[in-house]
């Protein structure tokens, strides 16, 4: 394993770990894009009634997959759904009728493997292209943004949600790869 | 940016999408990691009284002194995703569209930066196609399981998704960007 690499993907997923702990607990640009139910009580008390388990829920449900319907059920789902996904609500949404653990020790230390995971193929691509530090800095961020195209952006698209949250989710992994970038290029540009 | 330029980013844009397409519609790996309300009329009608306008909803909610959340979840109930109480259309040749748009986008990008490490070899370059499918995958891992709390199943899901399309995005790719003698 090349040192460079191992110490540039670190160091990146780090900085790129700590951008999303400025990110959403000291500006408050993600909180303005989440709304909050009227009643979160009433909310709670009908999830944990209706769904059995944690999971992606769809709503209307007229896709979700059941292998002991025939095509004609299954058709007739699709029609059905179709009049409520008119009438509303629609919903696309990750529950746990049990909550969440509120100590969030384990979750940022996963967050940061994931992150430096990241980092090390985002190292790796980059260690093939030439380019002088600027460039690779650039070639980073670039990277780091396509993410939105493969990832936010479809989520828009396809599941509603809104353009305020992807654009500030863009603008977070902009900066987030733009930061790591600065570090990941000073690092290949001394092992040069 | 030349017509060869143009040529794999659309065409790997369109296999990138044609694949999402299969993936979605015909597989049913998608719809097996989705669940669904036991009782969808009544979640239905709670929703509907309990939301303002059309959002991203969070339970507990992020209020700005909870920071991050999580502060009320003695509630025992977890909830993140939009909500539209107003419906949406059925069908719009529009979500196509745009789909089909960041398909191209992306697949520009991953392009040019293909372009960019001069002399890779073919495979190297369907390589380097699905490594940016697979860090895309890694990073929104982070934002979907981790902190959004998305099932494994659907996020392992998209990971594999993201991978295969872009194992035939990068062979379009390389294919439409391969000099002669390649």
């Amino acid at each position: 394993m090349d040192k460079k690499l191992f110490q540039a993907a670190v160091l990146g997923g780090i900085i790129v770990f700590l951008w999303g702990l400025i990110s959403w607990m000291l500006l408050p640009w993600h909180q303005v894009t989440i709304k909050q139910f009227v009643n979160e009580e009433r909310v709670a008390e009908v999830i944990r009634e209706n769904a059995l388990e944690r999971g992606i829920y769809l709503m209307p449900s007229m896709y979700t997959y059941d292998n002991r319907q025939t095509p004609a059920v299954a058709q007739q789902r699709v029609e059905e759904g179709r009049e409520k996904l008119a009438r509303g609500p629609v919903m696309f949404a990750s529950i746990n009728p049990q909550g969440v653990n509120p100590n969030m020790a384990g979750s940022f230390f996963i967050s940061i493997v994931i992150n430096i995971i990241g980092a090390f193929f985002i190292t790796w691509i980059v260690s093939q292209i030439k380019g002088g530090y600027w460039q690779r800095v650039g070639f980073i961020t670039l990277i780091g943004f396509l993410v939105g195209f493969l990832g936010l952006l479809p989520a828009w698209n396809w599941w509603n949600f809104n353009m305020s949250y992807v654009v500030v989710g863009m603008m977070d992994l902009l900066i987030g790869w733009f930061l790591a970038g600065l570090l990941i290029a000073k690092i290949q540009q001394k092992k040069n | 940016m030349n017509i060869k330029f143009w040529r794999a980013a659309i065409l790997a844009g369109i296999i990138v999408w044609v694949w999402s397409g299969v993936s979605w519609v015909i597989l049913p790996w998608h719809q097996a990691a989705t669940k669904q309300f036991r009782n969808e009329s009544e979640v239905t009608q709670v929703l509907q009284d309990n939301t303002t306008s059309s959002g991203v909803y969070a339970l507990p909610g992020l209020s700005v002194e909870y920071g991050v959340g999580h502060g009320n979840s003695q509630q025992g109930s977890y909830f993140f995703g939009p909500v539209h109480p107003e419906g949406r259309a059925s069908s719009s040749y529009m979500l196509y569209f745009y789909s089909l748009f960041c398909s191209i986008v992306a697949a520009a990008i991953i392009c040019w930066l293909i372009l960019q490490a001069k002399g890779i070899s073919f495979w190297k370059q369907v390589q380097f196609a699905m490594l940016m499918g697979l860090f895309a995958g890694v990073v929104l891992c982070n934002n979907d399981w981790v902190w959004a709390g998305y099932s494994r199943a659907y996020v392992a899901v998209s990971i594999v998704d993201l991978l295969i399309a872009w194992f035939f995005g990068g062979i379009v790719i390389a294919k439409n960007l391969a000099n002669k003698g390649d």
